[in-house]
């Protein structure tokens, strides 16, 4: 049950992140008669990414990051799109638009007059069908498949808490974790499968722009769709923004157009600004690997979230390891599992021992499975050593199933609410 | 063909046509008896010259069938043949204006009645606190109901008081009800649709839990039906029964409370009195006077696309008014969310010096309706004279008119804020707090800005540029709003009032720039009248 509401959370992102790109794509497309709003997809994502990159630090450094200042923030684009088409005369642009609106609410007669939306907008509409269908059957792990994606998720935590940092990648998980309410791991998880599908759709595009569309252009697409890289989010950013860069060079080549320029200079800011979070390790982008390399098990991540879901009462406590700290949700108070470990260690079996005063119920994770550890990811840097050694992480794990347990063995109020081969979960109740 | 110049006495020479075409005299005399049966006093050579245009006569004709080389010269003709006579029926009479204080004392009372039950308010908090203490719990949603419903229920207000007006005016009491009462379910059926809207907003972003929700979607209709409800009585100007709907409202609210019941089910008894007593005499106000009348005659509407379009400016006004009015306190209530992590709500320091500054705007906004009310009453008198070359001269009366009623705004503003500020620090047990007097004065400084753009506004729908002042409300709106917000979360809830500053300071002299382009060329004005 767990698994599919994270997969509806999933999909609900991938709509609110289409609807995020569709819309000024919608509008960068009218603004030509042989441009379809499918073509503009990738211009449309580039410059939605930069006002978010641009705006969410500026924002979050006042305090000034919620669901109504990132709603506005998506739809800035399009409207500074929109009045630059109508440069000319946007009033009596804007005047039609609010008149027209205004008497069909008032005519509902003239709502049989509406133009088919047309093919291309029937395929925009279908496009989010394909993954939506793999993730409600079961196909999404909550996990992020490459360590570089935690210091994206830790550079979002930050920025939804205030912090005013420049990292791309983060703002664009911030602005979607506002509009979506949904968790950021969740947001971070279901990124990757938006962004992957655009590249790739993207590389289709410029090949066929190219080269003309053939099967063996076609072919090798569809393949590297069955078999996509594990890259950081940040890497299939950087390579959607070089597509759409080649795509808009190619473009203008062809037609002349100072639309695609402009499309082009702004895929190479964005470019450049997702290389910035890197100073002197850019090079960390340029990674791929084979398999998935997650730093945590699937239970704890999925407990985890089920956890921000369910929204532990006040005074609640969790206890847990820096990883499970980054992937829950900010709002329950978290103590660290070593330094749980530090300051009961060899106390908990005795009958009158009792927790330091203050929460009333105590959630402690504990993890039964050897989880690899990832050197070179600046969040897992800044933690202590022992959860840098994946030996050492386990039997930390072990010695706070001690405590719980000879808790358990001589008190009353703890019980085990999740027991699996790879994660155990402790409720222990204070009062 | 010989050219005549013919001197007269009351205007310039004229080159005539030698009359050499035939039935010349038949023609002229056909154009006076024309001109004589239209009724028409004239009052100048040029105003002889119009009729004659009016009646379907060109430079063409006029020389053609006239013998004249244009409409003036046949208008000087006709107005040197015939422009001393008294023309059969009434001549035009301009109609007798209000004399001074019963403009005075109508627009006085038409904001004070509203000023009283928020005065009596305040009072009632500063008295007796626990009395109207609401759980924190549902404190916020019924406070952005109130806001929001205002705002909501505005631009409809606008356009029933506005419509209604109207059509008394033309003594179409059925029509003026039946419009209205489209409006009203127009009106009401938005408010509806915007609370369900809300309250799904409210679920979706997990603002309030779902009884405060319910809560404040109930409390949200309710309040917009009362003010748009209450918005009918000054059509007649029966502003009294709002005081009547008020007192009826305060009496359930001390009943309830006398039985025991809470202050937030008390608050929505009041208020559900409040609207049954208004509606209820809402019914009464438009009976026909004539007894002889037939009852439940069928009225035809106008079509609603056309009455859109004329009060779709005063709606957008309306609007954006009370969004203007609320906006630093989204600011700040907002600001105390992201800062501190708590509910949705102002500081107390800043609502008691906020709420001082909006009595003082209240009680202040008699001496706009009543600035406003002396322009248009200058602004009509002006008219009667004629402006043929006096343009000048009329653009500084009309300018003149515009600076003293801004000096009686601003004076009249200034002694009521100094007023309540007096009265406050009287009344209040330990005086005025330093944090909410800063906050008072600033509210002050924004509100009397602020009350600058709503005299302009007036002048400005006088002289018929409506949508001027909708987009310079609009743009001051979203000033008071970004900056109030960008300042109150990052220097604290406080700043919040900067924002109102500056979008009033921006509202204030944009308007007063609108106004004197407008009256640079009163000609047109009045020929746009």
């Amino acid at each position: 049950m767990t698994s599919l509401w994270i997969g509806i959370d999933a999909a609900w992102v991938l709509c609110c992140f289409g609807l995020a790109v569709a819309l000024p794509a919608s509008v960068l497309g009218r603004s030509r008669r042989d441009r379809v709003p499918l073509r503009m997809l990738g211009p449309a994502l580039v410059w939605t990414w930069l006002a978010m990159a641009a705006l969410v630090p500026l924002l979050a450094s006042v305090h000034a990051l919620n669901w109504a200042t990132a709603l506005i923030v998506c739809g800035a684009v399009p409207l500074v799109a929109w009045t630059c088409r109508h440069a000319e005369a946007p009033t009596r642009a804007a005047t039609e638009i609010v008149r027209a609106v205004a008497f069909r609410l008032i005519d509902p007669r003239s709502l049989s007059r509406m133009t088919n939306p047309g093919p291309g907008a029937l395929v925009l509409c279908a496009l989010p069908a394909v993954p939506l269908l793999w993730i409600l059957a079961g196909g999404f792990d909550v996990r992020l498949p490459v360590p570089l994606d935690m210091d994206t998720l830790w550079r979002t935590r930050q920025i939804l808490g205030g912090s005013p940092l420049w990292d791309p990648t983060a703002a664009l998980t911030a602005v979607l974790t506002s509009i979506s309410v949904v968790d950021a791991l969740v947001v971070a998880a279901a990124m990757r499968i938006a962004l992957v599908a655009l590249a790739l759709v993207l590389a289709e595009q410029v090949l066929a722009d190219a080269v003309g569309r053939h099967w063996w252009t076609t072919a090798p697409i569809c393949a590297l769709a069955a078999f996509a890289p594990w890259a950081p989010l940040a890497t299939w950013g950087l390579a959607l923004a070089i597509l759409v860069g080649l795509a808009s060079v190619l473009a203008w080549h062809r037609d002349h157009d100072r639309a695609d320029a402009w499309h082009a200079l702004a895929a190479a800011v964005l470019a450049a600004g997702l290389a910035a979070p890197l100073p002197g390790e850019s090079g960390v982008l340029a990674g791929v690997a084979r398999a998935p390399h997650f730093l945590d098990t699937r239970s704890a991540a999925e407990q985890v979230v089920q956890l921000s879901r369910t929204t532990p009462p006040a005074g609640s406590l969790v206890v847990g390891t820096p990883v499970q700290r980054l992937e829950i949700d900010g709002s329950p108070r978290f103590m660290d599992l070593l330094e749980f470990v530090r300051r009961y260690q060899d106390r908990a079996g005795d009958p009158q021992f009792r927790f330091d005063p203050g929460p009333r119920r105590l959630i402690v994770f504990v993890e039964r499975q050897l989880v690899a550890s990832a050197p070179g990811t600046a969040f897992l840097a800044a933690q202590a050593p022992v959860y840098q050694v994946p030996h050492e992480r386990l039997a930390l794990g072990a010695r706070a199933g001690e405590i719980c347990d000879a808790y358990r063995r001589t008190h009353q109020g703890a019980h085990v609410i999740y027991d699996s081969r790879d994660l155990r979960i402790y409720r222990i109740d204070l009062s | 063909m010989t050219l005549v110049v013919a001197g007269v006495d009351r205007g310039p020479a004229v080159a005539l046509l030698e009359p050499t075409l035939p039935d010349r005299d038949g023609a002229l005399d056909e154009l006076i008896e024309r001109v004589q049966q239209s009724g028409l006093r004239l009052v100048d050579a040029w105003h002889a010259a119009a009729v004659i245009e009016s009646l379907g006569y060109t430079d063409l004709r006029s020389q053609r069938e006239l013998g004249f080389s244009d409409t003036r010269a046949a208008g000087e003709y006709v107005f040197q043949v015939a422009g001393d006579w008294t023309a059969d029926g009434e001549g035009w009479v301009p109609p007798r204006s209000d004399p001074p204080f019963t403009i005075v004392a109508r627009s006085a009372a038409s904001t004070l009645i509203y000023a009283v039950p928020w005065l009596a308010l305040f009072i009632a908090r500063l008295a007796s606190p626990d009395a109207l203490r609401m759980p924190s719990a549902v404190a916020s949603a019924l406070a952005l109901a109130l806001m929001f419903s205002l705002i909501a229920s505005g631009g409809f207000v606008q356009a029933i008081v506005r419509r209604g007006e109207f059509y008394v005016g033309l003594r179409q009491a059925r029509l003026a009800w039946a419009v209205m009462r489209t409006l009203l379910q127009a009106g009401i059926a938005v408010s509806v649709a915007v609370a369900a809207a809300g309250a799904v907003v409210g679920w979706y972003f997990q603002l309030f839990a779902w009884p405060s929700l319910v809560l404040g979607a109930d409390a949200f209709v309710i309040m917009a039906a009362l003010w748009m409800v209450c918005g009918i009585f000054s059509i007649r100007q029966q502003h009294w029964r709002v005081a009547i709907a008020f007192v009826a409202g305060f009496g359930a609210f001390s009943v309830a409370r006398a039985c025991g019941a809470q202050v937030v089910t008390s608050e929505l008894i009041a208020a559900a009195a409040v609207l049954s007593t208004a509606w209820l005499q809402a019914r009464w106000l438009f009976r026909d006077r004539e007894p002889a009348a037939p009852a439940r005659t069928n009225v035809t509407m106008p079509r609603l696309e056309v009455l859109a379009y004329c009060m779709l400016p005063y709606f957008w006004y309306g609007t954006v008014y009370f969004a203007f009015l609320f906006a630093d306190r989204l600011a700040a209530g907002t600001a105390v969310v992201a800062l501190l992590g708590g509910p949705f709500g102002t500081p107390e320091a800043y609502s008691l010096g906020m709420e001082m500054a909006l009595l003082t705007l209240l009680l202040a906004a008699s001496g706009v309706e009543v600035a406003g009310a002396l322009f248009a009453r200058a602004f009509s008198r002006e008219a009667v004279h004629p402006i043929a070359g006096g343009v000048a001269s009329l653009r500084r009366t009309l300018n003149g008119h515009h600076q003293r009623a801004i000096g009686f705004v601003v004076v009249s503003f200034a002694a009521i804020a100094i007023g309540v500020a007096a009265a406050a620090a009287w009344l209040l047990p330990s005086g005025l707090p330093p944090a909410a007097a800063l906050t008072l004065a600033a509210g002050d400084a924004g509100y009397g800005l602020l009350a600058i753009g709503l005299l302009n506004a007036l002048v400005l729908f006088e002289t018929r540029r409506p949508w001027t002042v909708v987009s310079e409300f609009t743009a001051a709106f979203v000033i008071n709003l970004a900056s109030g917000y960008l300042l109150s979360h990052a220097l604290g809830s406080a700043h919040a009032v900067d924002g109102l500053l500056l979008g009033a300071g921006y509202l204030a002299v944009a308007s007063s720039i609108a106004v004197r382009r407008t009256l640079t060329h009163p000609d047109y004005v009045y020929a746009a009248g």
